[in-house]
């Protein structure tokens, strides 16, 4: 088909809440370009020459609007000492925390992006990616912001019953030792992002996988998420105006939706447990959706024609009068079949309501 | 309100301190361990597991109040001999291998424990042959899996397959945030459960059936 648009320019314009030429598809990929590509998780994510080659590799095989950098949900809270394991056959893992307790928080200091842990990798990745495909959409990776960097920082549940004490004004919270971490990480998470948009990402991102409803409560997510996420979003949008911010929290998020969209992001990655019409109907006026076809239910497990069924009905849902990126309901999983993938990307080419 | 109530309504607020004082005192009071532990600290925690099931609470509030039952726990467990524990049935649980994701398994072992069942949590990134091995050893009623990451699921299928030779007379139970009922069916799972409480509802109906 003769595209009038350029991937980037296509998603850029669905990201602003606008109605480009046909709806853009862009599956969350990260690991999966490594193993389509052959080459080992640890290689991919130590060596910016490997990442970007394997990206690229993707790119030219199935030719989606956007690619997504980096490999984990880790970079930021490993800059702050995290322990993490690199694996041949997996994803980077979290092995322990950066501290034992919030007593500690005094300790940690601000990572620079530049020098610390695996966060060099995915700048140099983006400025290969950039020369090597400027007509390309470069998403930046999270990794992670706020809420789930100081659960890597502070150990997952430790820091959720730390945030618990003090959203109930327990005898048993700490409420300044959370206020600092929580400072950490979102000064760190800004530093991050704008290191990546100056790299040249083309869309920021507020990834925080554990702000969900499956893991915390609206009450947290009022207190300890949402004015973090819209501090991002302001700073980022102050420092690059033109650079489209999505966010993508995990799960289900129905009780929280009004309070995304009042965040300033421009677009959100909606996770495949919630109902894309829903969602569509209550914040789509407010902000760009890219969703959400379920990565292991369909992606991994489906067979071609539930693929094309299911990307059919995420466009149905999703993509009237614009602001719609067709996309994986959280990452695509590796061992998704290459012909779903090309089946997903080919759907969005087809299928297109804007015509 | 009776001490035991009053240890009751402290678990389900997730009051750790309060749990703690209160079942000293119980304990002072000379009230049998099984008393505190069944109508004190069990019967909050089970209220806690209802108002979860329900949609009516979220995680953060059933880990404060594991949290505080622990402590109560820590309490009186030293006062109980075998004997007097009650024992429905030995569970061995962990988190497959390539996955290192415990706060919804936790939440199982949890709820399981206070109501009743021996578990043999192994942990998490737990390979085939360490369940093997637990299986061996604590003839267990239950092996049950967790995997959190799409990329962790085909390894539940591994556990399943090396299991099979030293599993008759063994359930086994699949739960985590990609697991649905229809993948369980197909690598031949005997449960799923979709949360904390349906795993302990599951293993209970298992256990009558």
């Amino acid at each position: 088909m003769d595209e009038k648009l350029t991937s980037r320019e296509r998603i850029l314009i669905a990201a602003k809440g606008g109605q480009p030429d046909r709806v853009p598809v862009a599956p969350m990929a990260w690991d999966y370009a490594a193993v389509f590509s052959g080459k080992s998780h640890r290689e991919y994510t130590l060596d910016p020459k490997v990442m970007a080659s394997c990206l690229l590799n993707y790119y030219r095989t199935f030719e989606p609007d956007a690619l997504f950098v980096g490999s984990d949900v880790y970079y930021l809270a490993e800059g702050f000492g995290a322990k993490i394991l690199i694996r041949d056959d997996n994803v980077p893992v979290l092995t322990a925390p950066a501290i034992d307790d919030l007593s500690e928080v005094g300790k940690l200091k601000v990572p620079d992006p530049y020098t610390d842990g695996r966060m060099p990798v995915v700048l140099e990745c983006i400025r290969i990616l950039k020369r090597e495909l400027p007509e390309v959409a470069i998403a930046a990776i999270g990794g992670q912001a706020t809420w789930s960097c100081c659960m890597h920082m502070a150990g997952m549940e430790k820091f959720i019953m730390e945030a618990t004490y003090v959203d109930k004004e327990f005898e048993e919270a700490r409420p300044e030792l959370v206020a600092q971490l929580q400072e950490l990480a979102t000064t760190g998470y800004i530093k991050w992002q704008k290191a990546q948009m100056e790299a040249g990402a083309d869309i920021g991102r507020i990834s925080d996988s554990a702000a969900s409803m499956n893991l915390i409560s609206p009450s947290i997510y009022r207190k300890f998420v949402h004015p973090f996420h819209k501090r991002i979003a302001a700073e980022l949008k102050a420092a690059y105006p033109s650079v489209p911010i999505a966010k993508h929290t995990c799960g289900r998020n129905e009780a929280v939706l009004d309070l995304w969209a009042e965040e300033g992001i421009d677009m959100a990655d909606i996770d495949y447990q919630m109902d894309l019409g829903m969602v569509k109907t209550r914040i789509g006026a407010k902000m760009a959706l890219c969703g959400n076809v379920d990565p292991s239910g369909v992606m991994v497990a489906g067979s071609v024609a539930e693929v094309m069924d299911a990307c059919r009905e995420a466009i149905d849902k999703g993509a009237s009068n614009g602001g719609f990126v067709l996309g994986t309901g959280c990452v695509l999983p590796f061992n998704a079949p290459a012909a779903n993938v090309k089946a997903m990307i080919e759907t969005a080419r087809e299928y297109n309501p804007y015509q | 309100m009776s001490i035991l109530e009053e240890i009751k309504a402290a678990v389900i607020d997730g009051r750790p301190k309060r749990v703690k004082e209160y079942t000293e005192k119980a304990v002072a009071e000379g009230i049998d361990a099984n008393d505190i532990i069944n109508d004190g600290l069990i019967a909050g925690m089970s209220v806690v597991g209802l108002l979860f099931k329900r949609d009516e609470i979220y995680v953060p509030e059933v880990l404060i109040a594991a949290q505080a039952m622990h402590v109560g726990m820590g309490v009186v467990k030293p006062l109980l001999t075998n004997s007097t524990r009650v024992n429905k049935g030995t569970v061995v649980i962990g988190t497959v291998k390539g996955d290192m994701h415990d706060i919804g398994k936790n939440l199982v072992s949890m709820m399981l424990d206070c109501s009743g069942y021996r578990v043999i949590d192994l942990g998490v990134n737990v390979p085939p042959e360490r369940f093997i091995q637990a299986v061996v050893e604590h003839k267990p009623q239950f092996v049950g899996l967790s995997a959190l990451l799409t990329t962790t699921l085909p390894e539940m299928q591994t556990v399943l397959v090396q299991l099979q030779p030293h599993r008759p007379g063994v359930k086994v139970i699949v739960g985590g945030a990609p697991v649905t009922q229809k993948f369980a069916d197909e690598i031949g799972a005997d449960g799923y459960a979709a949360n904390a409480s349906s795993a302990v509802e599951k293993i209970g109906m298992l256990l009558a059936s």
